[in-house]
């Protein structure tokens, strides 16, 4: 199997390719995504553990899995083919054949990633998919869409560069090297803590962990309901893999970032849960919801970083839970076109993924909540029993925002239909499936069964509360931090170009005869100076010194 | 004797090439396409053979006195083959673009005559072997792109014509004292690995420091180091073909090529080192870099734009040499490489954009995805290139770049090279959303296919996948990025 | 045979001229062919003895100086006389394009010019004071007569304004060869030049008398009044030989007494700064002139004039780079020049005019022409490859060796405006016509082979001086006489 391993993100890609070739559209982009798939589930359960080097590729490329890759890999390849069924509609659309090319491409950029084995390869599959995702935010072209894309670029790209800085030192350290010899270039590095940091930062804003997680908000709802479906399901895990397999856990750690991490981690499931109960848009509450879980994500991982608690529990928990709301996240996008059409058996259907994520019993959520509370320090089981409670509340205020109303319409197309069947089956049993037999018996104990129940009672009667004593239900901004950051975008704009007499309006101005024009370039005196005053005093220090 | 002189072939290939064209005349159009293409196509094969014969250590030397202790020497070591490939290759593509690109245009003769003469002087420059020689073909690239520049003849033409000269004669000017002036220190500024200044800057410091500015400032003009880089934007009226070859192959990269060898061959790396001359150059490619790119972003015409891209990323050469760790070289070495493939790309597009629509102006960019796909997947291929995102070729040159920075312990570089990656995305990536998102001005007009020839899309093509090959198969033996790791390996003797 | 070669060198062009006067009203093509051929044959015969055998001496009718005449070909004569032959060849020939032959002009040409080549071939062998005198005054007579070639009051103006300047020359240079004639009794100038060290004013203004004169002939600033008229109206072979050759024979003569008789008061820093200050104005004054004329050949004559100042230079340098310098690069603007106005009188046959703006949009038409004007462009501007590059490059050398850095900045600056005139012209072959006057395309005048090669060839042979510096320099050798 392992030799198969490259071929994973190549067979994506040339579909995306040959999506460029008119006719066969559909038939082409479902051939791009089924036997991937397949192939990733395969991959996923059956591929050795010995990565596969391609020196000819790139800077010198190796394939393979580790633990939480393979989880991912296994998630990855039940809901992007799902969510491609659920693509089909789109295809036929006025920009079918844009759309499909930006899926196919993030998928493969997904997928390389998660079977990316060195440094330099790494980051290129995870930019191909950055890139290519924004095109699905940006797929309907509305003005609300180049917002969200807007956002989704300059945080994208921020990331990007942090990443870079750290990779950089990486590399300056070991060229490009495999994801198994981090450790020793690690403890080869001057300041390993600001590399860890620098790359722990870069993958932050693709897991949207606060404050960088302002794109979400924008980008969920902008998105077509496929799209919005893989980005909460499987990109946002990106980053996930990203911290686990760049940052070296085990015997060396980063005890500093990984606190930070944790802190924000926590703080971020709850405060994005609730800012989400403030929107009045659906897949806004579910793009908080998914900032809110992966806080939770983002914990498991601080800790596992500062060496609290046991690596090998914690990850595991992270596997589990990563692969437990990629499902049931999935499910709930992918219903939101159903429940739209007014079904109400559908809407039925969809409490069991909302109930799992707030881990009620007999759902996978406990499964979930109860191999992750096993790995945390005792200090935090607590709270993290509680942000069940806001998970809970803002579940809540998806159902109420996504209830149908009024008379039964017709089911919607049965590719999306069949999309959103098949998440909702998956994400009710997949993760019994990974589960360690053990954790099966546990979820059936009466203390347990309790435990998970309590949240859900709590949420409810927070929430008619709320209901009955509130008049006008306050509402929060889409995208909360964004609003002043992009005030103050704009300002500093407006001040450099103040500063700065860059722009070449002034060269086009009247009083510049047209034969003259090309001389005059404003801002050029700025430079000249500034290359006169560098060569002056490196002059000075290179004569005297 | 005959194989020793291969590059004085190589550059008469071109210079034939040129001579045929003009004597054959304007009306003889099949025969000056068939010369043309012929002697790409055989310049292509002669350096094919050159790039075998320097990989087995073949010595290639040609020396001819013109003046008691002056000579013309054309020789081929690692570093020529770089640029001699990548010139020999962009020739060809660019030459089938060009007459695509002219047909039905007048003074075609005069245009393809005078664009192998240019051809002719950048193999010259890169087969140059001292100083003297370089500075010979260099002028005459002057001289050979002049003509293509003010091509058009309008009045505008004209006036970036003489600001053109202005600039390129007045660097000449300055790179003369400069190569004189070292000359009259006893050096004869023979390229050699390693340097060739003997120990003069112990006993003339001053005097090897300011020679080092005006090489620099020749130089700087044709590689277009802010401030001397005034003329290359403007120098976007000329005929695409022309602003594609400027900017990707010969008169940007001359002056490139030419630092690299005044760095490397001439000063070496111990005296640059020791003259903070490094960090000079550094410095100066560091704020060309930053401020082409400031610049590019406040531009509304489409090749105006690349061409201040083109100002930014081809101080990233400098800044790589200038670093002086053996990885940042890698990184700048290549980058002549791989911003040639880029930008030719870039150019070509933009071309084929103002061929087939007229579209200068960026914001008509908008919905021509739709109707010019491949050309603008070509744009996309060459922009995100430029970006440095992998893997296209930009993204190795920019990790090497960053490698070496912090390998010369020049952690300032890495926030350098961080913010252009930025400014390079705010320039670029609003294009590519007019291109493929944003909804055309004039739907009706603007519905249904309508790419550019396939003269010029075949090329845009060419160079656009290699710019992508370049970086998916950096790890090839022949890549760009092995030949140029070959090539340090050599400067650096390991 | 060979002792005689210096003497033929001079008889077989005055003899051509004699043949050419009597065989009738408008020799044949083949006459002036032959007459060609006789008078270029023994110039490159004894360039080829003295690159053999260095310095021939020859002593006329047996007698030794003080008493008896001597011809000297070194290897400065040998180059001059190299380059009379060369430029002579190929000027003649595109006069013989040029020319109708039945054309009372054409006569006049054909006996003036091998007079003219002989009186120059002449002074270049000359190795006495008043020899050189007499010498050069035939050149100056048979230069004016040509100049009325033209035929147009402007000719006959410029022409008088040249003979009055030429004799005041004349006549200054012979008070100085008088002075100098009673100082030491000899004409001779190896000789004069041993009795005349240890100076003394009189030497000195003998030396201030001679070289004023020269300085008057050779058109340098100030005294360059002359210059631009007579060679921007004279028939263009006629200016190709007066900017090449003639003035050229006035400088030749002036370096002669340098290296020679009056080494010791020219050596003197404030003469020597004086002169290369003179040659600097001539430089600057002359370029920035040339940016401003109107007519094609006017630049090309104005440039004459910036051109000969390079090689006033040499005076405060004084070592073999700048000889060496100073002369190849007399030799490639000899060529370059002869090539520009040969092709600058090829665009005034062809279209009729030479003005420069109403030049615009002629580039296709013109191809030739302009191509031509281009090629020895090269030269003149001091690019490479080409002669006028290496001359630069050598007084570069020689400028940064001494120290002079100012006087590299102005011959770099020469340079650059050198390239503003030239181009100036060239792009009036590249822009586009004014799309008003289209339609009335002048009628364009078809230039045979004969007038289109001979220019053609001088600007190769600009380029092709460009490689051939170490050749020239060889035959140059070392400097003449005690200097250095």
């Amino acid at each position: 199997m392992t030799p198969l391993l490259p071929l994973l993100p190549l067979l994506t890609l040339l579909a995306a390719l040959l999506l460029v070739l008119p006719g066969l559209r559909r038939v082409v982009f479902l051939a791009g995504a089924f036997p991937a798939g397949v192939l990733a589930v395969a991959l996923a359960l059956g591929a050795g553990p010995d990565p596969v080097h391609l020196d000819w590729l790139l800077l010198g490329s190796a394939f393979g899995l580790d633990p939480v890759g393979r989880a991912v890999l296994g998630l990855a390849g039940v809901l992007w083919p799902l969510a491609a069924l659920t693509s089909l509609p789109l295809l036929g659309g006025s920009h079918g054949r844009r759309y499909g090319i930006c899926f196919l491409l993030t998928m493969s950029g997904n997928l390389g990633l998660l079977v990316s084995q060195d440094v330099a390869g790494f980051y290129c599959w995870f930019a191909l998919m950055t890139f290519a995702a924004c095109g699905l935010v940006l797929h309907d072209g509305s003005d609300e869409a180049r917002r969200a894309g807007r956002v989704y670029l300059v945080l994208a790209i921020i990331g990007e560069l942090l990443l870079l800085a750290g990779l950089f030192s990486v590399a300056a350290q070991a060229g490009n090297p495999a994801m198994a010899e981090l450790p020793a270039v690690y403890a080869g590095l001057d300041r390993p803590a600001l590399t860890a940091g620098l790359i722990l930062a870069g993958f932050a804003v693709k897991m949207g962990v606060v404050p960088l997680h302002v794109w979400l908000p924008l980008a969920h709802p902008a998105a077509p309901v496929p799209a919005s479906a893989v980005l909460s399901g499987v990109i946002l895990k990106a980053g996930l893999v990203g911290w686990l397999r760049l940052v070296p856990t085990g015997a060396l750690h980063q005890v500093e970032p990984g606190l930070v991490l944790a802190g924000l981690g926590l703080a971020g499931a709850y405060l994005a849960a609730l800012a989400g109960c403030f929107q009045q848009r659906p897949k806004t509450v579910l793009a908080y919801s998914s900032v809110s879980q992966m806080g939770l994500l983002t914990l498991l991982v601080g800790l596992l970083l500062a060496g609290y608690g046991p690596p090998d529990a914690l990850l595991a928990a992270i596997a589990l839970f990563a692969v437990h709301h990629g499902l049931a996240k999935g499910a709930l996008f992918l219903a939101v076109p159903v429940l739209k059409a007014g079904n109400r058996l559908a809407a039925g259907l969809t409490l069991i993924p909302a109930l799992s994520l707030v881990g009620v019993p007999l759902t996978s959520g406990v499964l979930a909540k109860a191999v992750f509370k096993d790995a945390v320090p005792e200090a935090l089981v607590f709270w993290v029993t509680l942000s069940s409670v806001t998970t809970g509340l803002i579940l809540l205020r998806f159902l109420v925002l996504a209830w149908p109303r009024g008379p039964d319409r017709h089911l919607p197309e049965p590719s999306v239909l069949l999309g959103w069947s098949g998440a909702l089956l998956a994400s009710l049993l997949v993760p019994w499936l990974l589960a360690d037999g053990r954790w099966l018996g546990y979820t059936l104990q009466f203390g347990s069964l309790l435990d998970g129940l309590w949240p859900l009672a709590a949420a409810l009667a927070l929430a008619l509360a709320a209901a009955r004593w509130t008049g006008r239900w306050p509402l929060l901004p889409e995208g909360d931090l964004v609003l002043p950051a992009e005030r103050g975008v704009n300002a500093l704009r407006r001040q450099i170009r103040r500063l700065l007499p860059l722009s070449d309006a002034e060269r086009e101005a009247p009083r510049w005869p047209e034969e003259r024009r090309p001389l005059a370039e404003p801002g050029l005196g700025l430079a000249v100076l500034l290359m006169l005053g560098l060569t002056l005093i490196l002059a000075w220090l290179s004569v005297s010194g | 004797m005959i194989y020793q002189a291969l590059p004085l072939w190589v550059l008469m290939t071109s210079l034939v090439a040129a001579l045929v064209v003009f004597v054959a005349g304007e009306r003889r159009h099949r025969l000056r396409i068939t010369v043309n293409l012929a002697a790409a196509v055989f310049k292509l094969l002669l350096v094919a053979v050159m790039l075998v014969g320097v990989l087995r250590g073949d010595l290639f030397l040609v020396r001819f006195a013109v003046l008691p202790g002056v000579e013309l020497i054309l020789h081929a070591d690692a570093l020529t083959m770089l640029f001699t490939t990548l010139s020999a290759v962009l020739w060809l593509v660019t030459t089938v673009y060009a007459i695509s690109y002219l047909e039905q245009r007048p003074n075609r003769a005069r245009f393809f005559g005078f664009f192998s003469l240019c051809v002719a002087a950048t193999m010259g420059i890169a087969t140059a072997g001292n100083l003297f020689t370089f500075f010979v073909f260099y002028e005459l690239l002057t001289l050979a792109t002049w003509p293509l520049v003010v091509h058009n003849g309008w009045p505008k033409a004209m006036a970036v014509g003489r600001l053109y000269l202005r600039y390129t004669l007045g660097g000449g000017a300055v790179l003369l004292l400069g190569i004189v002036a070292l000359n009259s220190l006893g050096v004869p500024g023979d390229f050699l690995a390693g340097g060739s200044l003997d120990g003069v800057e112990k006993t003339h410091r001053a005097a090897v420091f300011g020679i080092f500015l005006l090489l620099l400032g020749g130089l700087g003009v044709k590689a277009a180091v802010v401030p001397l880089h005034v003329w290359l934007p403007s120098a976007m009226v000329a005929p695409a073909p022309v602003s594609a070859l400027l900017h990707a192959v010969a008169v940007v990269k001359a002056g490139a090529f030419g630092i690299v060898r005044v760095v490397y061959d001439v000063y070496g790396l111990e005296v640059m080192t020791e003259l903070q001359l490094g960090t000079l150059l550094a410095a100066v490619a560091s704020v060309t870099i930053i401020y082409g790119s400031l610049k590019a972003i406040a531009q509304t015409d489409l090749k105006r734009r690349l061409a201040y891209s083109t100002v930014s990323q081809v101080s990233y050469i400098a800044l790589g040499v200038g670093l002086g760790s053996p990885l940042a070289t890698v990184g700048g070495l290549v980058h002549l490489v791989h911003q040639g493939l880029m930008k030719i790309t870039l150019f070509f597009c933009a071309g084929n954009y103002a061929e087939t629509h007229g579209i200068h102006k960026i914001t008509e960019l908008n919905g021509i995805g739709r109707r010019m796909p491949w050309t603008t997947a070509m744009f996309t291929l060459g922009a995100f290139g430029m970006m440095g995102a992998p893997p296209l070729a930009g993204f190795v040159s920019k990790w090497y770049l960053g490698m070496g920075a912090l390998q010369a312990e020049a952690l300032w570089v890495i926030p350098v090279l961080l913010v252009s990656t930025a400014l390079n995305a705010i320039y670029f990536l609003p294009m590519l959303y007019r291109a493929w998102f944003a909804p055309p001005a004039d739907r009706e007009a603007a519905a249904g296919l309508a790419e550019a020839r396939l003269g010029l899309l075949v090329p845009t093509l060419c160079t656009g996948i290699a710019a992508l090959g370049a970086g998916v198969l950096a790890g090839l033996p022949l890549s760009p990025l092995s030949w140029v790791a070959f090539i340090v390996a050599q400067e650096y003797g390991e | 045979m060979t002792e005689m070669l210096p003497v033929l060198a001079v008889f077989l062009p005055l003899l051509a001229g004699v043949i050419l006067f009597l065989s009738g009203p408008g020799p044949g093509g083949l006459w002036a062919l032959g007459g060609i051929v006789l008078s270029a044959a023994p110039s490159l015969l004894l360039v080829r003895q003295v690159a053999v055998m260095g310095t021939i001496e020859h002593l006329m009718g047996g007698w030794s100086v003080p008493l008896g005449i001597r011809l000297m070909a070194d290897g400065l004569s040998a180059l001059m006389i190299l380059l009379t032959a060369v430029v002579g060849v190929l000027v003649s020939i595109h006069a013989l394009g040029l020319f109708d032959r039945r054309d009372a002009a054409s006569r006049q040409f054909w006996v003036l010019w091998p007079l003219l080549w002989g009186a120059l071939n002449a002074l270049f062998l000359s190795a006495d004071l008043f020899n050189a005198y007499v010498t050069l005054e035939l050149v100056t007579l048979a230069a004016i007569p040509l100049v009325l070639l033209a035929g147009s009051a402007r000719a006959v103006s410029a022409a008088l304004r040249y003979l009055i300047l030429a004799l005041f020359g004349s006549m200054l240079y012979l008070a100085g060869v008088a002075l100098i004639y009673g100082l030491t009794g000899v004409l001779d100038m190896q000789l004069a030049g041993e009795r005349l060290a240890g100076g003394g004013w009189v030497v000195n203004l003998a030396a201030a008398l001679m070289v004023t004169g020269l300085l008057v002939k050779a058109a340098i600033v100030p005294f360059h009044l002359w210059l631009p008229d007579a060679h921007g109206s004279a028939p263009a072979p006629v200016s190709a030989l007066l900017s090449a050759l003639v003035v050229k024979a006035a400088v030749y003569l002036l370096l002669r007494l340098w290296s020679g008789p009056l080494l010791e008061p020219l050596s003197q820093p404030s003469v020597a700064w004086l002169l290369a200050g003179l040659g600097v104005a001539a430089i600057l004054y002359g370029s920035v002139q040339a940016l401003r004329q109107p007519r094609l050949k006017l630049v090309v004559a104005y440039s004459t004039v910036a051109q000969l100042g390079y090689m006033l230079l040499l005076f405060p340098m004084a070592g073999l780079l700048a000889w060496q310098g100073v002369i190849y690069h007399g030799v490639a603007h000899g060529v370059a020049k002869a090539a520009l106005f040969l092709a600058a009188g090829n665009i005034l046959y062809q279209i009729g005019h030479d003005r420069i703006v109403d030049l615009r949009g002629s580039g296709t038409v013109l191809a030739v022409s302009f191509g031509t004007f281009a090629i020895a462009g090269i030269s003149i501007m001091g690019l490479p490859p080409s002669g006028g590059f290496l001359g630069k490059w050598l007084l570069l050398q020689a400028t940064l060796g001494a120290g002079a850095w100012w006087l590299a900045l102005v011959i770099l600056a020469g340079g650059l405006l050198a390239a503003g005139y030239v181009f100036r012209v060239l792009r009036a072959a590249f822009q586009l016509p004014d799309s008003d006057a289209e339609g009335m395309e002048p009628p364009v005048r078809h230039i045979g082979p004969l007038m289109r090669w001979p220019a053609l060839v001088l600007a190769l042979l600009g380029i092709a001086l460009g490689f051939a510096g170490e050749p020239l320099l060889a035959l140059l050798g070392d400097m003449p006489g005690g200097a250095g």
